[in-house]
Formats: C-alpha cells, sequence, structure tokens
C-alpha cells in the first residue's frame, strides 16, 4: 500500500465527502473504492472523516431521534369557516368595532334586520300572489286587491294586452271562452310616486270585488292603537 | 491489564496465542473500524457485520502481520476490504433474490445490542464531547454539519440554500468533520 506524500488526499477530499454521504456516481464510487485499496493515507483519511461523520450521527440518533416533539393542533374547521364568512363578518366587525358597540346590541340589530327582511319578503311574495290571483280572473278588470297587499304593493295599473285566453276552472265548461280583452298587472312603482296614490289606496274596495286572502286581521283603517303622536299631542299644540 | 501496552506490542502477544491482548486491539479499534465501515456502508446493521468480520479476518492473519505498518493501517485495509466484500455480496444477492420472501440473511456473527454499565458511561461521555465539539465549530461549518446530518439535505440542496457552489459546500463540510475529529482526539475518552 503507497502513501501519497505531500499531495492532500490524492485530490479526494470532496469525494470521501461525498462518498460517506453516498451522493457519489456509480464511476466515481469505483474509483475512490479502488484507490483506497492502494493508498493508506487516503483510507486512513477516509477512516478518519467516516469516525467524525459517525460520532455526529451517533449524537443525533441518540440525542434527539426519540425528543417526543410538541403536539401541534391547527384549527382547519374554524379558519375555513372564517375564510368562507370573511367578507360579511369582517364588515360586521369593522362596522361594531368602530363604534365601540357590545356583542348583545349588535346581536339585536342583527335580529331586528333580520326580521324586518323576513317581513319584507312575506308581504312581497303576498302581493305577488295577489298579483296573480288577478291575472287568473277571466274578463274583468283586476281590483285593488287588499288593503294589506297595498301597503307593499303600489296601486297603480297598467294595461298589458294578452294574446293567449286565460283557462278559468271556476267557468261553466258549456259557456263559450269569453276573450281575453286586457289584464291589469300591477306593477311596483318608485317610491317618490307613492306619496301620490295614498289617496288612492285607503278607499275601501267594492263589495262585489273579490277579496284576496289577507295575511292579517290587521286592518290599518280600523286601527285605533295608541300613537305616540297622542300622547304628545297636547304639548305639540300648546307650543 | 494491557491498557500501558502499544499496539504493535498487543499483536506480539496475540500473535503468541495470547487472547486477551487481541481482545485489547477489538476493544481500542472497534469504534473506529465501525466508524469506517459506517461510511462504507452507510448502515449500522451491515457497518457492524463488517466490523465483526474485520477482526475476525485480522485475528486469522495475525502470523502475516510484519510490522512494517501500523496496527491501525493494518486494520484498516482489512476493514476496507470487508466493507468492498460485503458490498459486492449484496449486490449480487439482490440480483440473485429479488424475489426471494423470505430474504432470511446469513448471519455468522451476531452483535450484541446491550451494552455494559462501563460502555453506557463511555457512550454517555463521548456524546457531551461530540455535543461540545460541535458546538464549539465556526458557524459556517456548523451550519453545513446541521444541514447535513440533522435536516438530511442533499449537497445540491445545501447549495441551493447556502447559495454557494456545490464544491464550496463538500469543502466545508469535509472541513468541518475533520476539525471534529481533531477535537475529538484532543479529548480523548477515558475508558472504565
Amino acid at each position: 500500500m503507497e502513501r501519497n506524500g505531500n499531495n492532500r488526499n490524492c485530490g479526494f477530499d470532496d469525494l470521501i465527502v461525498s462518498y460517506i454521504y453516498d451522493e457519489v456516481s456509480a464511476a466515481e464510487r469505483r474509483k475512490l473504492e479502488g484507490h483506497l485499496l492502494g493508498c493508506s493515507a487516503c483510507t486512513e483519511e477516509f477512516a478518519s472523516i467516516s469516525n467524525a461523520r459517525f460520532s455526529v450521527f451517533e449524537w443525533h440518533k441518540e440525542d434527539f431521534s426519540d425528543l417526543p416533539t410538541p403536539e401541534i393542533v391547527i384549527p382547519y374547521s374554524t379558519s375555513v369557516v372564517n375564510e368562507q364568512s370573511a367578507g360579511i363578518w369582517a364588515g360586521i366587525k369593522a362596522l361594531l368595532g368602530g363604534f365601540g358597540m357590545p356583542a348583545f346590541v349588535a346581536t339585536a340589530l342583527l335580529v331586528t334586520v333580520g326580521a324586518a327582511f323576513l317581513a319584507l319578503t312575506i308581504s312581497r311574495q303576498s302581493g305577488e300572489q295577489i298579483a296573480t290571483n288577478v291575472e287568473t280572473e277571466p274578463v274583468r278588470p283586476a281590483p285593488v286587491a287588499d288593503k294589506q297587499a297595498d301597503r307593499t304593493v303600489s296601486a297603480s295599473t297598467e294595461t298589458v294586452p294578452v294574446p293567449m285566453p286565460v283557462a278559468v276552472p271556476s267557468v261553466d265548461p258549456s259557456a263559450e271562452p269569453k276573450p281575453v280583452k286586457a289584464v291589469e298587472i300591477r306593477r311596483r312603482k318608485p317610491a317618490r310616486q307613492m306619496n301620490s296614490q295614498v289617496a288612492e289606496r285607503v278607499q275601501p274596495p267594492p263589495q262585489q270585488q273579490r277579496k284576496a286572502p289577507a295575511l292579517s286581521n290587521f286592518d290599518e283603517v280600523d286601527d285605533r292603537s295608541l300613537r305616540l303622536s297622542d300622547l304628545f299631542a297636547d304639548e305639540i299644540d300648546t307650543r | 491489564m494491557y491498557i500501558n501496552f502499544t499496539d504493535e506490542q498487543l499483536v506480539e502477544k496475540a500473535v503468541r496465542e495470547d487472547p486477551e491482548a487481541f481482545g485489547e486491539i477489538v476493544r481500542r479499534w472497534e469504534r473506529k473500524i465501525f466508524g469506517l465501515c459506517f461510511g462504507m456502508l452507510g448502515r449500522e446493521h451491515d457497518a457492524g457485520d463488517a466490523t465483526q468480520e474485520t477482526f475476525v479476518a485480522a485475528y486469522r492473519s495475525l502470523g502475516n502481520f510484519r510490522g512494517e505498518a501500523k496496527v491501525s493501517s493494518w486494520l484498516h485495509r482489512i476493514a476496507v476490504n470487508q466493507c468492498l466484500t460485503i458490498k459486492r455480496r449484496q449486490k449480487s444477492r439482490s440480483e440473485e433474490f429479488l424475489d426471494d420472501e423470505n430474504g432470511e440473511e446469513e448471519r455468522v456473527f451476531v452483535a450484541s445490542p446491550s451494552l455494559s454499565p462501563a460502555r453506557r458511561t463511555e457512550q454517555a461521555e463521548r456524546l457531551t464531547l461530540v455535543r461540545q465539539a460541535v458546538g464549539a465549530l465556526p458557524t459556517d461549518l456548523r451550519q453545513v454539519i446541521v444541514m447535513k446530518e440533522f435536516e438530511e439535505m442533499t449537497f445540491q440542496e445545501i447549495s441551493e440554500t447556502l447559495e454557494l457552489p456545490l464544491s464550496t459546500v463538500k469543502s466545508r463540510l469535509y472541513t468541518a468533520l475533520k476539525q471534529l475529529k481533531m477535537r475529538l482526539e484532543r479529548t480523548p475518552v477515558e475508558v472504565v
């Protein structure tokens, strides 16, 4: 076995490190192994580097391999929910947080808004149902269906020609179907036009007109409940 | 009993059929030979087999030792030969028994995994020294050791992470291990 004299590991430093960590090609592996068999200096060097590496490996294995890692809990579901509702909740939080309102006030506000929205939706559906009922009336012009409906839907009417006859189940089948001349379809008007219709919509409907189903027994005309303005009517007058 | 004897003296005694003398040689060099075999084979189990076979081969060839080289060089050469033999054997086995479901290996020597209390103490002291030696390395050298050994990164990954040439990374790791070896040899562990 030869010794390499002053030549530092015969230039195999990098190759020795790569070999120890098994990051060499097959050709490099054969080259180093063949050299180690004939060069005692490189064999000594290889043994030295390999032992140092083994010391670190052993230290790592003994001191770190069995170390318990902390349990990491990531609330994936919560983060997803927050992400989905980020737009709405972020806006509400920013709004409420900005005003410094307590949580229960915020909740009450939300409930109130929700109830108002629900009432508005139900009223609108009622109006549409009334309009549909009016459409099914054979010939006669659609009257103002109901006061309750009138509160949410304008009483203005508009004549629209309909080409097809409307089948009415209640009509006698032996009688000739009457041609449909026109159907009045009630359409919503802008809010600023509703004031001009107030006088018109408080007029009681004719007795012979078909009455649309009412959502409640509440009648605005007969509403005799105490109002705030009634309580302070005297004060207002004195002032 | 043989602590104060040199390696060459121990070999002379072992040649004269003194088994305890050869036992002392084994005790002195088994770890270093194991480290060499571990570097060549990459697995502890294979390194253990290679170490065992190295000392068996050394004992059988005691009569051929002429004292021209150091005992350490002689053992290292035997160890390299044994490692290459094991590699060739593994390669031929993997080619011949790719479909072998049993996968049983012929093992003549099985090293005992249990350590004596004295060996445990020695190992604990050695690990303390390694910890201190690694901590005393310059930051740039310690960095590559940690990335290689603890994070198990390839040289290429370390090169990209540190934005260093591949050759520089290898050179740093080589220097780090070299310095580590020197620091460990400077403070040898006292064997009980």
